[in-house]
């Protein structure tokens, strides 16, 4: 019995999605949209057909559908687990793809495409569409409004960070990253083991900025390296963050140190 | 006067199930759909006035609550009031609930556009990561370890997340939206063949809507979003399956199957449920089945997966629902008996009170609930007496109101605010036929005679306290409303202080690190650090964490569970996870901040302080001194 062009379609279309999510980039809308249309309609659909083919009322096929596709992926990822196949994309296109041509071919073969009832597309009035349309157009205005960044409020102070960085040569770099809203004038001192070895001129860092000053190499094995950031344009130079780092030689990562023995 | 109609079913469509898709054919050969593009075009309205106040609360800007539920309401009450009507067709009352349902979920996904900030969302994105990490299931959860051994919902989101190659947000934002569809039209159908009544279906779907943990609990990215619709799914196929039409039996029987294996794998709370009331559907006559078919194959299939599920995948299970359910009765035992306090209802964790308006509109909400109970399970009970579905959701919905007195047990209010999720299925049955019952009430007739506007206005206010009273009672403004998460200052985006610190630690310090920080910092070092973290309350993180005094049972506890590094927070928002994953709107305040002790304690005894945020500060602990900390 030759397969009928209806009966084709899921089969060919799953082909198809399988493909574009093994040769397109990641990140492309084509590729989001055959992936979705692979992990979350087809096999429902293809279950679907094979296990309602009775079932002739739109909301029930889409609901199964939907839902079928999502509970063959949660069972599936379960069994492939278990006799452990690697949960790549290759090995879930493979999956899916033979899901869907195989529930397509048990719907075939349980309800033939004559017998089935056959779908029709009809367009809605223009003023119905229009309506639609704008609001698809609402809808898209908020969602480019609810997702783009805004200013902060009034109040809100930001972030700062300052720490230490090895860099394996007996050397340390300092890093200072803003996170304020506004541009703020800044020096920032570095001391081993008590003893100054960095005094930065005075920098402006704009909101998002980094700033790094480098120490450099020799510095003793076990130097217990600070670095102090001060602010400037408050008046008075203020401390504003500190940071510390202990060179190698200090010993490895570790837990808290042990305790004496109980008295 | 019009005579009161025997039954409600009377007066109701009953659809067949092989009539014609109503709705669809239209003489002039064009797609009729009713009001269906008016009431698109008000909930896109009421989207973008939603959006519009999210936009004025992330930036700081006046009158963003007001907008926020004007927008709400302008999408929940169009279509409500159309659901109630007798002249929709079937199709038509389910895109409805379907636009509904996805408008709703949009309100959810648009207070939160960059990224996920409720508390389990993160818990799950990690397990997510950690399946695309290790091309395998079952991993490991550090804040919650009973998670991984559900990975329903992590398995799909994984799936779609490296077959689209898209970021994991936007894979789970999918996934939880495909979840809320699927939602919308199981309930739509299960309803309606309960009830054969597609106004009842309507009705009552919306009414779940207006549930309390609809709009944020039930659409985050946690497992029981997508288990409830698969849960639903189950209990429409059981009722197919058993139906007198039996050319369609088989089908939805495998479906059934199907389902009940998929939730078993998803959520634990919900199997457990699904167990509960497949299992007293088999306790119901047998006459009142059509040809005496009992879901006992389905009641068998459930029970069996769900105990195995637990004994040999799951049994950390019990570990973890077990304190909770038995801390929750004993404390309802002592309350009751005056034994220990009641728990103050609209309070924040934190202590904040609500302002009066929501008092009024939550308590407005159970009194709308308890008063229409009485006439719909009238009704239930006179149309649907002898449907074993519509009788178990008829004491479901009595159940509701007991839940109610618990939310006043400090130890039970959260299992009897989650376990409304399941028995508020019921309530929203019971709600769609008070409505219909009230509309042919011969006492009510003057009423609708005389002052049919009046009557609608009552109406309609009483769905509008409905919906903002649950949400109310379970949200604080800061909860509902949008906080500065993603700010563009200058051309930069700037994300949060826990964000900065968390990828920090993952470039610096390397993935993987035994990390100790307050419930929000942990949740951003798991996710953005890959880091393994420890937090709250079991080890006592969070007293570590914030006592001014370093102790050395503290020290003990730390170096028992081998962690380096903690992270310190001076806002004491960080212990919150609705609060704490954004910028504080103004400098903290002493009443905002733990003490400066408690930030330097662990330096005092020789830690290293290795990164300097400001507010958030984080520890090396390789040098503390054990003879330094408090006997």
């Amino acid at each position: 019995m030759r397969p009928q062009p209806r009966e084709l379609v899921l089969p060919v279309l799953a082909a198809v999605c399988g493909a574009g999510v093994l040769a397109l980039p990641a990140g492309s809308v084509i590729r989001l949209i055959t992936a979705v249309a692979l992990v979350l309609v087809l096999p429902g659909a293809a279950f679907r057909g094979a296990v309602l083919t009775h079932e002739k009322h739109g909301p029930e096929r889409m609901l199964v559908a939907l839902a079928a596709s999502a509970i063959v992926v949660a069972l599936a990822a379960i069994a492939l687990d278990v006799v452990g196949v690697p949960l790549d994309s290759t090995v879930w296109v493979i999956v899916l793809v033979t899901l869907t041509m195989v529930g397509s071919a048990v719907g075939s073969l349980r309800v033939p495409s004559s017998g089935r009832s056959q779908p029709t597309l009809r367009l809605p009035r223009s003023s119905d569409a229009l309506l639609i349309g704008a609001s698809l157009a609402l809808i898209v205005g908020a969602i480019v409004l609810g997702t783009k960044p805004l200013e902060a409020p009034a109040g809100t102070p930001g972030s700062f960070a300052l720490w230490l960085e090895a860099d394996g040569r007996q050397g340390v770099t300092a890093v200072v990253q803003s996170g304020k809203l506004r541009t703020s004038r800044y020096r920032l001192f570095v001391k081993a083991n008590g003893r100054e070895v960095v005094a930065s001129p005075p920098f402006k860092l704009a909101p998002g900025d980094q700033h790094r000053v480098h120490v450099p190499p020799p510095l003793p094995a076990g130097s217990r390296v600070a670095a102090l950031l001060y602010r400037l344009d408050q008046g008075s130079p203020q401390l504003s963050e500190r940071a510390e780092l202990t060179l190698a030689g200090g010993g490895p990562f570790g837990p808290v140190s042990t305790p004496p023995p109980a008295p | 006067m019009t005579a009161e109609p025997p039954s409600l079913v009377a007066d109701l469509s009953v659809p067949r199930r092989d009539a014609p898709v109503e709705g669809v054919a239209g003489a002039d050969s064009r797609l009729r759909l009713g009001r269906l593009p008016l009431l698109t075009l008000a909930t896109a309205c009421g989207v973008a006035l939603v959006s519009v106040s999210y936009a004025l609360s992330r930036s700081g800007g006046a009158h963003a609550e007001p907008l926020f539920w004007l927008g709400l309401l302008g999408i929940f009450l169009p279509i409500l009031v159309r659901l109630a009507s007798s002249e929709a067709p079937r199709n038509e009352r389910v895109a409805l609930v379907v636009l509904l349902g996805a408008a709703l979920y949009l309100v959810k996904v648009l207070r939160d556009p960059f990224a996920f900030t409720y508390g389990d969302e993160l818990i799950h994105q990690h397990n997510v990561l950690q399946i695309l990490h290790s091309q395998a299931l079952f991993g490991s959860n550090p804040i919650l370890p009973v998670t991984p051994s559900y990975p329903g919902l992590e398995a799909v989101t994984a799936t779609l997340t490296s077959a689209g190659g898209m970021s994991t947000f936007a894979a789970g934002l999918i996934v939880v939206g495909v979840a809320r569809i699927i939602l919308m039209l199981a309930f739509f159908l299960l309803y309606e063949e309960i009830t054969k009544s597609v106004r009842v279906a309507g009705l009552a779907t919306a009414f779940y809507a207006a549930s309390p943990h609809f709009l944020f609990f039930i659409a985050d990215f946690s497992y029981e979003s997508l288990a409830l619709p698969f849960a639903i799914l189950a209990m429409l196929a059981v009722v197919r399956a058993r139906s007198q039409f039996s050319a369609v039996r088989p089908g939805w029987g495998i479906v059934a199957i199907a389902a009940i294996l998929a939730v078993v794998v998803t959520h634990h709370m919900t199997s457990y449920a699904l167990v509960a009331l497949l299992v007293a559907l088999c306790l119901m006559p047998p006459t009142w089945w059509p040809a005496r078919r009992w879901p006992w194959v389905f009641a068998a299939t459930a029970v069996a997966a769900t105990a195995a599920w637990l004994f040999f995948v799951a049994s950390n299970t019990v570990g973890y629902l077990s304190p909770v359910i038995t801390h929750a009765i004993s404390d309802t035992f002592r309350t009751a008996a005056g034994e220990s306090t009641t728990r103050d209802l609209f309070s924040s964790p934190t202590g904040q009170v609500a302002p009066t308006w929501e008092h009024v509109v939550g308590v407005g909400a159970a009194v709308v609930v308890v008063a229409a109970l009485p006439i719909g399970l009238r009704a239930l009970w006179r149309d649907y007496g002898k449907q074993p579905v519509a009788v178990l959701l008829g004491c479901a919905s009595v159940a509701y109101v007991g839940t109610l007195g618990a939310r006043l047990v400090p130890a039970a209010w959260e299992t009897a605010v989650r376990a409304s999720e399941f028995l508020f299925i019921g309530v929203a049955l019971v709600l769609a036929l008070a409505v219909l019952e009230g509309q042919h009430w011969k006492r009510l007739d003057w009423l609708w005679v005389w002052a049919p506007g009046v009557a609608r206005i009552v109406g309609l206010a009483a769905a509008a306290v409905l919906l903002a009273g649950g949400i109310v009672s379970t949200t604080t403004q800061a909860g509902r409303l949008a906080e500065p998460y993603r700010l563009a200052v200058a051309g930069v985006d700037i994300n949060p202080p826990g964000v900065a610190v968390a990828r920090w630690a993952r470039d610096v310090l390397g993935p993987g690190q035994r990390i100790a920080a307050e419930d929000a910092d942990a949740r951003f070092l798991l996710v953005y650090g890959r880091e393994h973290v420890f937090t709250s309350t079991n080890p006592p993180i969070r007293t570590i964490l914030q006592t001014p005094k370093l102790y050395r049972w503290q020290l003990d506890t730390l170096r028992q569970h081998r962690i380096r590094y903690v992270v310190i927070d001076a806002s004491r928002a960080s212990q919150d996870v609705s609060t704490g994953f954004y910028f504080p709107r103004q400098a903290l305040g002493p009443e905002d901040r733990y003490p400066d002790a408690a930030m330097t304690k662990f330096e005092r005894a020789g830690a290293q302080r290795i990164y300097d945020g400001g507010n958030i500060i984080v520890d090396d602990l390789q040098g503390v001194n054990y003879a330094a900390a408090a006997p």
